[in-house]
């Protein structure tokens, strides 16, 4: 398989088998707290803060927590140990290592991964690997009970449907109930 | 399986005023409408119970607290090989759909069939849209020289759609557009800004066209001890308030209360008993479908509403000496002209402005376009026509996997209602076609000995036709509304998809090419009634149920004057 061919399948990931039960897993460990005391089955120990640092230059912490502190980065691991064959892994690795190499102060380190990110979703080859990991820190976040409810407006009970109300500065959009994912 | 044997007082204890076999939409009303007449009635379901709000699994669940997320895992899907398909089919509504591996079927040609076996069946998760058929659904068969003319006129069926709708409680407005008849509403469920934008913007453009709100058995105000809807939708999970009409939140309960119904599920069907010396059914022999142990019940008069392909189906394995074809199937036409509208077309849109508009809840209901084409001539390449059905909302963060963007002010925007986006999808009208068929096969059977269902039915010219102008009518319609961007669809989805299968027991006039009568009744046998998608003699475009409640009640209502008079 070409290099090429294997970052194609990187984009079926959350068709893969075990996707339902990793995630399923991971918003069980958010509600019961357990989230960040997982030890980390993909991800090397000198790669940790490296991904803890990238889901959270993804999402910070703003009005909701950041994604590392809902444990998303543990999200991740357990998506790459599971759901990933060899070559995939180690398309990610090798991405990862960009990372390690250009670190710098904070500043640096947002305006690169912003460029990688643009380029991921210009459809460049090389940097394709991140938008599997940006695509999963996102559902990671927002469909744990902190990215629903803080990040979304969860209405488990509305009262009534009213056709339209102002939306402001402040109006959040409708939490998702059924997922439906397409990568 | 074992025989229980009826005996001293059994067949007394297992005698009824009437049998209904089948508990879905047709069969909720059917008992409804027989007990509250008086008579002693067994309800006879294939599947499980299901009580309103008790068996309501996942009604209050949050959404992280869904198993897999509502995600089903592919170890779960192979159980589930044709209901999977089903846009609704997640963790949440699996378990009112089939098992396929439990309940095969065999595709001569290509046919979804999603099925519901338990107590409610399929209402409760029909998408409750209900609009009456105009006069001329009910003419073009015998207008055109298709199929057999129906064997009553709108006025026959008018008061029917009257009582079902007072009953169960239809949102929507009384628009005056006489392709669908105004009916008996509460208040329409609101229109956001984008409906009212495309209402404006389509009658502008194309004066014959209207866009209206969809007319939804689903209450805007509290009606009959039942609660209106408070903008979850999330019917298909059973509700909570009862807003959404099933047989489980409605027919059930209003029937017992009669204290005149024998609720009893887990019961197939097998067949029914003729007794050919009186030439009427005496009564039914079923299957537990736990124990398998075999039992018969009796009554005076039977309503088959075990959904088009079952009532068929048990029509068929109850063939006879007198009846080698299937009983009741004198005309040769049971089995045949199998139906089920045609859609999964049209455009969808998207549009960043109204900005500054939102709403609040999400709203059960879609906003529909009734048919505009051949209504006073047939001046298409195609007969009869096609309605829309269509859903306008605002973008969610599900929107930011696919773009480019990191960090707070990206992932704030993400939070925020993203823009607008369009829906329309049509539904057009499927000929009768004797070819299009349903029979037993020959061979192969069901964990339960019963033969499994063969189905053959393929979409013709006239709806390949109709379906170019279907999807050119979407792309004009909102090209006119200036939106951001159109593009078409078609998912090209085979018969069954649409989940409005009609016919193989059909109306008519002439009991040489019909099973039924004008009453539901059956041609050959006075004592049988048929009153649900299997009655069917065309498919018009609306969405049936509304239809078949209305043909059940007054069936009923004319058996039981039947019984009265001692003529039955």
């Amino acid at each position: 398989m070409t290099r090429r061919d294997i970052i194609k399948t990187l984009g079926m990931v959350s068709l893969h088998a075990m996707f339902p039960a990793v995630l399923s897993g991971f918003l069980a460990s958010c509600k019961n707290g357990t989230a960040n005391e997982k030890k980390l089955t993909f991800f090397h120990d000198d790669e940790q803060d490296v991904i803890k640092a990238t889901v959270d230059i993804i999402l910070p912490a703003t009005k909701s927590a950041s994604a590392s502190a809902v444990g998303v980065h543990n999200f991740l691991d357990d998506v790459f140990t599971a759901c990933l064959n060899d070559d995939q892994r180690k398309l990610i690795r090798d991405g990862l290592k960009v990372f390690t190499f250009q670190w710098k102060d904070q500043d640096d380190k947002i305006k690169f991964v912003t460029m990688i990110d643009r380029e991921a979703y210009d459809g460049k080859e090389e940097f394709a690997w991140f938008k599997i990991v940006k695509q999963c820190t996102l559902i990671g976040f927002f469909t744990s009970q902190e990215g629903t409810t803080r990040a979304g407006d969860y209405q488990k009970i509305p009262d009534k449907f009213i056709g339209e109300v102002p939306a402001t500065e402040n109006t959040l959009a409708h939490s998702v109930t059924a997922l439906r994912i397409s990568l | 399986m074992t025989d229980i044997n009826i005996t001293g007082k059994g067949k007394e204890q297992n005698t009824f005023d009437a049998i209904v076999i089948g508990s879905g939409i047709t069969g909720g009303i059917a008992a409804k409408e027989l007990t509250e007449k008086g008579l002693k009635v067994l309800l006879l379901e294939r599947g499980r119970m299901v009580e309103h709000l008790k068996d309501y699994k996942y009604a209050t669940t949050d959404p992280w607290d869904l198993p897999y997320r509502n995600i089903v895992p592919p170890e779960q899907l192979h159980d589930y090989d044709v209901q999977k398909k089903l846009y609704l089919f997640a963790q949440d509504s699996k378990d009112f759909l089939v098992k396929d591996s439990d309940h095969p079927y065999v595709q001569e040609k290509p046919f979804q069939w999603f099925r519901g076996y338990q107590v409610g069946g399929r209402s409760l998760l029909w998408s409750k849209h209900c609009y009456r058929w105009h006069e001329r659904d009910f003419e073009s068969n015998k207008l055109e020289g298709i199929g057999t003319d129906w064997p009553i006129r709108y006025n026959d069926i008018a008061p029917w759609y009257s009582h079902i709708e007072k009953y169960v409680g239809i949102s929507g407005n009384r628009d005056g557009l006489p392709q669908v008849p105004d009916g008996e509403y509460l208040p329409p469920f609101d229109m956001n800004i984008m409906d009212k934008h495309l209402q404006k913007r389509i009658k502008e453009q194309f004066p014959e066209r209207d866009l209206i709100i969809g007319r939804m058995a689903i209450l805007t105000e509290d009606h009959n001890g039942r609660q209106r809807c408070h903008g979850r939708n999330l019917c298909h999970r059973g509700c909570i308030f009862g807003a959404p009409y099933s047989s489980n939140s409605g027919a059930i309960p209003d029937a017992a209360k009669t204290g005149n119904l024998t609720l009893r599920p887990f019961s197939i069907v097998a067949s029914l008993i003729y007794d050919r010396d009186k030439r009427k059914i005496a009564g039914v022999n079923i299957i537990d479908s736990e124990t398998k142990e075999t039992t018969q019940y009796f009554a005076r008069i039977v309503f088959l509403n075990a959904s088009t392909l079952g009532s068929t189906q048990i029509l068929l394995q109850s063939k006879t000496e007198d009846f080698p074809e299937g009983l009741a199937n004198s005309s040769g036409a049971l089995g045949h002209y199998l139906m089920d509208h045609h859609a999964g077309i049209g455009a969808m849109a998207g549009y960043s402005g109204f900005k500054n508009s939102y709403y609040i809840g999400e709203r059960p209901a879609s906003v529909y376009i009734p048919r505009f084409v051949n209504l006073h001539k047939n001046d298409k390449n195609y007969l009869r026509g096609f309605g829309f059905e269509n859903y306008t909302s605002r973008g969610d963060w599900t929107r930011g996997l696919n773009q480019a963007g990191v960090g707070a002010e990206w992932k704030e925007e993400l939070t925020k209602p993203g823009d607008w986006f369009v829906y329309f999808e049509a539904y057009g009208e499927t000929l009768p076609v004797y070819d299009n068929k349903v029979s037993l096969d020959p061979v192969k059977k069901d964990k339960w000995g019963l033969p499994l269902l063969n189905i053959s039915m393929a979409y013709g010219e006239n709806e390949r036709k109709m379906r170019e102008d279907m999807k050119q009518s979407a792309i004009e319609m909102l090209e006119a509304a200036k939106l951001d961007w159109v593009t078409s669809f078609d998912y090209d989805a085979p018969p069954g998809s649409v989940i409005h299968e009609m016919g193989t027991a059909r109306m008519g006039n002439d009991p040489k090419t019909s099973v039924l009568n004008k009453w539901n009744q059956a041609h050959d046998i006075d004592n049988l009634f048929v009153t649900d998608g299997s009655c069917m003699a065309s498919t018009a475009c609306q969405n049936p149920s509304l239809t078949y409640m209305a043909l059940t009640a007054r069936a009923c209502d004319y058996a039981v004057k039947k019984m009265e008079k001692k003529e039955l």
